[in-house]
């Protein structure tokens, strides 16, 4: 059977905005992309025949080191990993909208202890803090939570002058009631129980939901339901009666949201695009502007990658035998592919209609994507403790306060993406005791 | 009943002749085609604002916002020129198949 990446995404919780949606998917491309370039750039470094030439202050392997690194990325791609397989990506959009205010509480706290925890580390192991913020789970999910959270706050603002417009809409400059309004739409034989505003309202809502319908297309069929139900109510129906009939006669809302979307299709992409692009944009600006690295953030990948080139690859290039150190000494190619060439053919990706496949494809290889996280997990896990373990850094020179934090900070991330692999495992069992079908 | 695929089919010669008649809106094109067809042309209703959105992308018909009689706001639509002329092209095209399958019905065929 086949899903719809979007019905993938948005699980059972059909009422997630696709711009949303979307902004959620954007804050996690970017650390997707930056697990993969980090790793292969590590192991490269750890594996290839050249001398550890890149952090000469410490003794740590490159590979371990960039294992550690990709820890952080990690978590994110186990959160990734976990809501597709769960199919409960949007759920934590959704989480933070504004009809579950509890949860954005629990959010704004769980970042908050983060935060501090991880600036408490970071002081205590890393001389370099900014790298080891830029690198930690700041980036990787405080920001993009914070972000969702501040979004789904100003759409929630949004939604409440579109209500207070509805409301004037309704009511003309004369005061008088807009016959072109549901409220002016009665009838003496309505139930009770029964609230044509209400129903039209929520009708007119999840219509919006699709995002191949705009608010003019909308607002046309609504006028026709309209027109509907007079019609009925003429003829002797209820209104109750009427709306029924007129809703089901304007037509299936996915059957007419997918024939919408044949024509809509480059708008679609077009709105999607921009709010991805929202999305990553909003994980690389937030800690630029939090840090007040502006430029150093947004130029540092090209900067790097002509720094190098002009220090190393360059002259090695002409004469030197390392020239290949001086390729392979990828900070530079790493930040730049993280934060420059990546997002940029991804978005090209997206604009030539090449996501949905991607995201099929994932859907269709659930299984083995589940297999690599456990498998990544474990092997990131042993790799990590045995770097731990000697740790040059936690030197006898820490007061007992600073090592304590320090471990702290370490169970913390470890804890944290162990309980992800666990509701992983969990969400996998479940189905498969409830019988259910995973997505294929 | 008429299958699936000719309703979709005969939906855009339809919909300009109708337009061609005057200017018209989502509602009341579907109670012409009721009406014209004796209600044997059944269209799901939503169905029929995909069909104008993409003649209007097309330019075959333009729309407008205006105030209906009853002060509603109503989207109207209007054949424009590149329509009328798309809209000989298809009756050309349907009297076409409709003498071919006269001729072999033996039924007296149209003039195109």
């Amino acid at each position: 059977m086949k899903h719809s990446p979007v019905k993938v995404f948005r699980g059972t919780h059909e009422n997630i905005s696709p711009r949303n949606l979307w902004i959620g998917l954007g804050c996690i491309v970017l650390p997707i992309l930056g697990f993969i370039s980090e790793l292969i750039e590590n192991v490269l470094r750890g594996f290839g025949p050249f001398p550890q030439r890149f952090y000469p202050q410490n003794t740590w392997s490159s590979v371990e080191y960039g294992l550690l690194q990709a820890t952080f990325f990690y978590s994110a791609i186990s959160l990734l990993v976990y809501f597709f397989v769960g199919g409960k990506l949007g759920w934590i959009v959704q989480a933070v909208s504004s009809r579950h205010a509890q949860w954005r509480r629990w959010l704004i706290l769980y970042c908050v202890v983060v935060g501090i925890l991880d600036i408490s580390g970071s002081f205590n192991v890393e001389p370099r803090i900014s790298t080891r913020i830029f690198h930690g789970p700041i980036i990787f999910t405080l920001w993009p939570l914070l972000l969702v959270i501040g979004l789904s706050k100003l759409v929630e603002m949004k939604g409440s002058r579109a209500a207070l417009a509805d409301s004037l809409w309704q009511i003309d400059s004369e005061g008088q009631e807009n016959p072109s309004s549901p409220k002016a739409i009665s009838s003496p034989q309505t139930s009770p129980a029964f609230n044509l505003n209400s129903e039209l309202a929520s009708w007119r809502a999840s219509m919006l939901r699709c995002d191949s319908m705009s608010r003019d297309c909308v607002k046309e069929l609504e006028n026709h339901v309209i027109e509907s139900i007079e019609d009925l109510k003429s003829k002797g129906f209820t209104e109750e009666a009427s709306f029924k009939m007129a809703i089901r006669s304007i037509g299936n809302q996915e059957k007419l949201a997918a024939e919408f979307a044949i024509d809509e299709a480059a708008s679609i992409w077009k709105k999607r695009a921009f709010w991805l692009g929202m999305g990553w944009l909003s994980i690389s600006i937030l800690p630029i502007v939090a840090l007040e690295k502006f430029l150093f953030t947004f130029f540092d990948g090209a900067f790097f990658l002509w720094d190098h080139f002009v220090h190393n690859y360059a002259p090695d290039l002409l004469g030197n035998s390392q020239a290949l150190h001086g390729w392979m000494y990828t900070s530079g190619i790493s930040i730049f592919l993280c934060n420059e060439l990546m997002p940029g053919l991804f978005i090209a990706g997206i604009l030539f209609g090449k996501l949905d496949r991607f995201i099929d494809w994932i859907s269709k290889h659930s299984r083995i994507f589940l297999i690599l996280a456990l498998a990544l997990f474990f092997a990131e896990a042993a790799l990590s403790w045995r770097a731990y373990l000697w740790d040059p850094r936690v030197t006898p020179s820490f007061s007992e306060w600073q090592k304590h934090t320090y471990y702290l900070h370490l169970g913390i991330v470890t804890m944290w993406k162990l309980g992800l692999v666990l509701l992983l495992t969990f969400s996998q069992m479940k189905r498969l005791m409830k019988s259910e079908t995973p997505f294929v | 009943m008429i299958s699936k695929d000719l309703i979709a089919a005969s939906s855009r010669p339809l919909v300009l002749s109708i337009l061609s008649e005057g200017d018209s809106y989502g509602y009341a094109i579907l109670q012409r085609v009721r009406e014209l067809s004796q209600e044997q042309i059944e269209w799901t209703d939503g169905m029929l604002y995909p069909v104008l959105h993409r003649l209007e992308r097309e330019e075959l018909i333009v729309s407008e916002w205006k105030k209906s009689e009853t002060g509603r706001e109503r989207k109207y639509y209007s054949i424009s020129k590149q329509g009328k002329t798309a809209l000989v092209a298809e009756r050309k095209q349907w009297l076409t198949v409709h003498n071919t399958l006269s001729t072999i019905w033996k039924i007296k065929p149209l003039s195109i």
